[in-house]
């Protein structure tokens, strides 16, 4: 009952911050946007009037990006070295909301102004790139451990079965302990905003502490929303895929239809800010 | 070493004369196919036994060659092919680098413990080993033996060995790992005698090349009888039927083997393997593989079936009731993708998701050499596109055709491949596209172009000679091919010239009779075709209705009204490749009329006009993307208002998918 109250007061509380939802998804879209208008653009031009086009819409991708007059390698590059650019600025700039959006989401931060919002974004920054920083670290180690060595392990083996269960094993595992990383960081960063301190290692260690005080309730309470978020991912990275709209309003409809599923990715973000926040608050 | 048993070598048979006289019975006997398929010039009997712990093949052999020729032959030339592992200075190791390793257990080699003619001769003395492609000193992968008399013509040549193959452990086609074993080159091997007038030979000689970095092989159809012992927990999959098995109740088992017409002999061992059997028509199949794939297995046995149907439609008879494949294990990847004949290997890997149809393009394409390898026998040496280009075209033909609407590749919904679009893609994006002709012994291909020219640009042009020739007369070709060739070791040469008879005259003997103007430019050719939409102009004519006023002079009364405004419409197209190949020109007008020209490609230009109402809206060079040798398809088609839907859907999907995975990366 308790863990449902979590819930739900995390989603009262993310429903309350829907304009600052708005705004990191503006900036998250500006950023997108930096690197698709162009790209677009280019590959434009590079197929000139050519009819080829069909071909990709019935993905037959390699028909058309192998021909000689297609500058693949040219595109090839600039997608990739822009896609890194902005996987990059939009983990950073997430960051920076992230100081803004847990102050908001503290019990007494409902009616903050833009000016608290930017102000504890910035205030913030520095040390949750560091609690970031430190968390990826975190996920790398604990990825190479759970899924890194089994698998050499299973590859020096070279046998298929082997290979096979290690991998089921070490994925399994990895869900597993996702969720507690995670909520070290959450717990890290409310810790943070709450206390004023700027020390981001600090914060590390007081997010271990408090997430092993509170384990199972702060594990059940999380899980429901990192499974939710990872199937409406799925499922919303499946619906885009396999749309095939035929006319430009079809096409326009996806577009909208995808920045709705951005919205709420943000959202369900958002949510589970919210619930590590009231979680927080109710250990005190 | 395997407990209980002890290898020794065989004795000398009471009489080497008998033996011949049994050989050459055994070989003349049908035990596999109702008839003798091939000349049968050579015939092998071997009784070798597998040393696990040596990881040598032992064993002994009687073996013959019949002289077919007009000639005196004075000697006679084996392959040794394993010595290509014994050193890494090797012909094969100095074309291929790296090395086969720097201890005993890693080499291979073979070594003839004695041999003697069929009068009891020792024709030890009388070896030397020879290196006719390169003169490579520390390469011994063809024995050259003096005969004590010249073979006359219709001579039988008998030699009875004893030899021990030690297998390489770096599988590269043969070779051990672990307790895998495929084991294949492990024994002494004839050469093909070629009289005059065979292929391209001038005069009589010995085709018998070293073991290359670049290239399979090529070998006289033989019969083979072979006997195996090897450990009994092993499973043991082979070239030929098996005739009997039985447990020597020493830890061994003994399997007696024949295989009758086929080029070579190969054979796998290894105690993990799971078998599935099946059947069809009259060929019964046997699959072997490791038992964590069985979901895979159904895949392979459907795709091997659906190539033995469409290659006995469209070429000729497997001839063979047995067809046995295998799926190597992890450890013995190295023995994936070959083929000798009735014998294959495949491969996949586990989990493979269905829509990723490599492992059915591996079965297909290498059972498909027991045609072009197998039956026909080209020599895959000096004209590898015969075997390998050829085989790829139909392995293309065969993936496409079953698999799901021409993604015969990758055939998921979102993202497609057809099998003939990754050959092709292959070909037209190599820097070196126009290194060389198809024309080239394998090892000769420069800047490493043996694979893209030899495989997929023949199969480039073979799918680009079925769009002009139409794909029934295509089929009528090769089986005329197979008809007149099969068993007999065809060349290029013969390969045109039955495409010349079967097709002698098209398009009204515009480019001139038969076809060799195309092999010219594609087999022989190094040109690259490139056709182009140059422009499209749709410009009014202008039209008035005149008349003459009182005072005489002349004025306009009215401009006509739009509905009966005159269009010149011309399409200008462009050759910019050198290959002057026909293709077709599908012009769509406004009105939605559409019609198809033909162009020649004989000039650099061409336009099409048309006066009318209508105006052109779209124009397409090969329509039916019929000529892959066509470098690029982007500029066969030209419309006035092009439809940029396409690309804004594919980038308004990639937009919200890095959105999406940028909220998923940020914690």
């Amino acid at each position: 009952m308790k863990i449902l109250l979590h819930l739900l007061s995390g989603l009262v509380r993310s429903i309350r911050c829907w304009k600052w939802i708005f705004v990191i998804w503006i900036w998250n879209l500006l950023l997108v946007t930096l690197l698709t208008f162009p790209l677009k653009s280019a590959v434009n031009i590079s197929l000139g009037s050519s009819m080829i086009r069909e071909r990709l819409t019935e993905g037959y991708f390699l028909d058309v990006l192998s021909n000689s007059g297609f500058d693949l390698k040219t595109i090839l590059s600039f997608f990739f070295s822009g896609l890194f650019l902005v996987l990059f600025a939009g983990v950073i700039l997430n960051i920076f909301f992230a100081g803004g959006l847990f102050n908001t989401l503290r019990e007494d931060g409902m009616r903050r102004k833009a000016a608290d919002f930017l102000g504890s974004a910035g205030a913030n920054f520095w040390s949750f790139l560091i609690i970031s920083v430190i968390v990826f670290f975190i996920l790398f180690f604990l990825s190479g451990i759970i899924i890194g060595i089994p698998s050499l392990i299973a590859l020096s083996s070279k046998s298929d079965f082997v290979f096979t269960m290690t991998a089921k094993i070490s994925a399994i595992l990895l869900l597993v302990l996702w969720p507690l990383v995670i909520l070290i960081a959450d717990y890290s960063r409310i810790w943070q905003v709450s206390s004023g301190e700027k020390n981001g290692l600090r914060a590390i260690v007081k997010g271990f502490s408090l997430l092993f005080k509170n384990l199972l309730r702060s594990y059940l309470s999380v899980v429901p929303v990192l499974a939710i978020q990872l199937l409406f991912t799925l499922i919303a990275i499946r619906l885009i895929l396999y749309a095939r709209p035929a006319g430009s309003g079809g096409i326009f409809l996806l577009y909208i239809l995808g920045q709705a599923f951005a919205i709420i990715k943000i959202f369900l973000r958002s949510w589970r800010y919210g619930t590590v926040t009231d979680l927080y608050e109710a250990s005190r | 070493m395997m407990p209980g048993r002890d290898y020794i070598p065989g004795k000398r048979a009471c009489s080497s004369l008998f033996l011949f006289f049994t050989l050459f019975s055994y070989c003349i006997a049908q035990i596999v196919v109702p008839r003798p398929l091939s000349q049968r010039l050579t015939g092998y009997k071997i009784d070798a036994f597998l040393d696990t712990g040596e990881k040598t093949a032992k064993g002994k052999m009687e073996a013959f060659w019949v002289n077919n020729s007009k000639d005196y032959v004075r000697d006679v030339w084996l392959h040794m092919y394993l010595n290509a592992f014994s050193n890494n200075k090797t012909t094969f190791y100095k074309e291929s680098g790296g090395s086969p390793g720097s201890t005993r257990e890693n080499l291979g080699w073979i070594r003839i413990i004695n041999i003697s003619d069929k009068n009891g001769n020792n024709l030890g003395p009388l070896m030397r080993y020879i290196s006719p492609d390169d003169g490579n000193p520390d390469d011994r992968t063809v024995l050259q033996i003096m005969l004590p008399e010249s073979a006359s013509p219709g001579d039988t040549v008998f030699i009875n060995t004893e030899f021990e193959s030690k297998l390489p452990s770096n599988i590269r086609r043969t070779g051990y790992s672990g307790d895998f074993y495929f084991v294949a080159q492990w024994f002494p091997k004839f050469g093909v005698y070629e009289p005059a007038g065979m292929r391209y030979a001038v005069k009589g000689g010995w085709n018998c090349h070293q073991f290359h970095g670049n290239s399979e092989f090529y070998s006289n159809h033989s019969v083979y009888d072979v006997t195996l012992t090897v450990p009994e927990n092993y499973v043991v999959g082979t070239g030929g039927m098996t005739l009997s098995e039985k447990m020597n109740g020493d830890g061994t088992k003994t399997l007696v083997t024949r295989a009758e017409d086929i080029v070579d002999f190969a054979w796998t061992a290894w105690p993990g393997y799971a078998v599935y059997k099946d059947k069809w028509n009259h060929v019964d199949i046997t699959f072997l593989a490791p038992p964590e794939r069985k979901n895979q297995a159904q895949r392979h046995l459907t795709a091997v079936k659906y190539a033995l149907e469409y290659l006995t439609t469209n070429v000729g008879l497997f001839p063979w009731p047995h067809l046995t494949f295998v799926d190597p294990p992890s450890i013995g990847s190295g023995a994936g993708g070959m083929e000798y004949t009735t014998l294959f290997t495949t491969m996949s890997a586990y989990g493979l998701p269905d829509y990723i149809l490599m492992p059915e393009m591996v079965t297909v394409h290498e059972f498909g050499h027991a045609y072009f390898m197998g039956i026909l026998a080209s020599n895959e040496f000096e004209e590898p596109w015969l075997d390998e280009g050829v085989n790829t075209y139909w392995e293309e033909r065969i993936m496409d055709h079953y698999y799901g609407n021409g993604a015969g590749m990758i055939n998921h919904p979102l993202f497609k491949v057809s099998d003939r679009s990754t050959a092709r893609m292959t070909y037209i994006m190599s820097p070196s596209r126009q290194a060389a002709s198809n024309d080239h012994y394998s090892w000769d291909y420069p800047h490493g172009t043996y694979g893209m020219l030899s495989y997929q640009k023949t199969a480039a042009w073979l799918h680009t000679l079925t769009g002009i020739i139409g794909e029934e007369k295509m089929n009528e070709a090769f089986r005329e091919y197979y008809r007149q060739w099969a068993f007999k070791h065809p060349s290029g040469k013969d390969f045109v010239d039955v495409f010349n008879k079967t097709v002698p005259v098209i398009y009204g003997g515009r480019y001139g009779e038969g076809l060799n103007w195309f092999f010219s430019q594609t087999l022989y050719g190094t040109g690259i075709c490139d056709y182009k939409v140059a422009n499209i102009i749709n410009r009014k004519i202008r039209n008035f209705e005149g008349a003459v006023f009182a005072d005489n002079s002349v004025g306009i009364i009215k401009e006509k009204t739009d509905d009966d405004t005159l269009y010149m419409s011309t399409v200008q197209l462009q050759r910019d490749g050198e290959l002057t190949l026909p293709v077709d020109i599908l012009i769509h007008f406004d009105d939605s009329t559409e019609l198809t020209e033909f162009w020649d490609g004989l000039t650099r230009v061409k336009d099409f006009s048309y006066t009318g109402t209508r105006k052109i809206e779209w124009v397409k060079i090969d329509p039916e993307f019929k000529n892959p040798m066509d470098i690029n398809y982007i500029n066969n088609s030209m419309a006035v208002k092009p439809d940029r839907k396409p690309i804004r859907l594919i980038f308004r999907k990639i937009a919200v998918l890095i959105l999406l995975f940028i909220d998923f990366i940020s914690i």
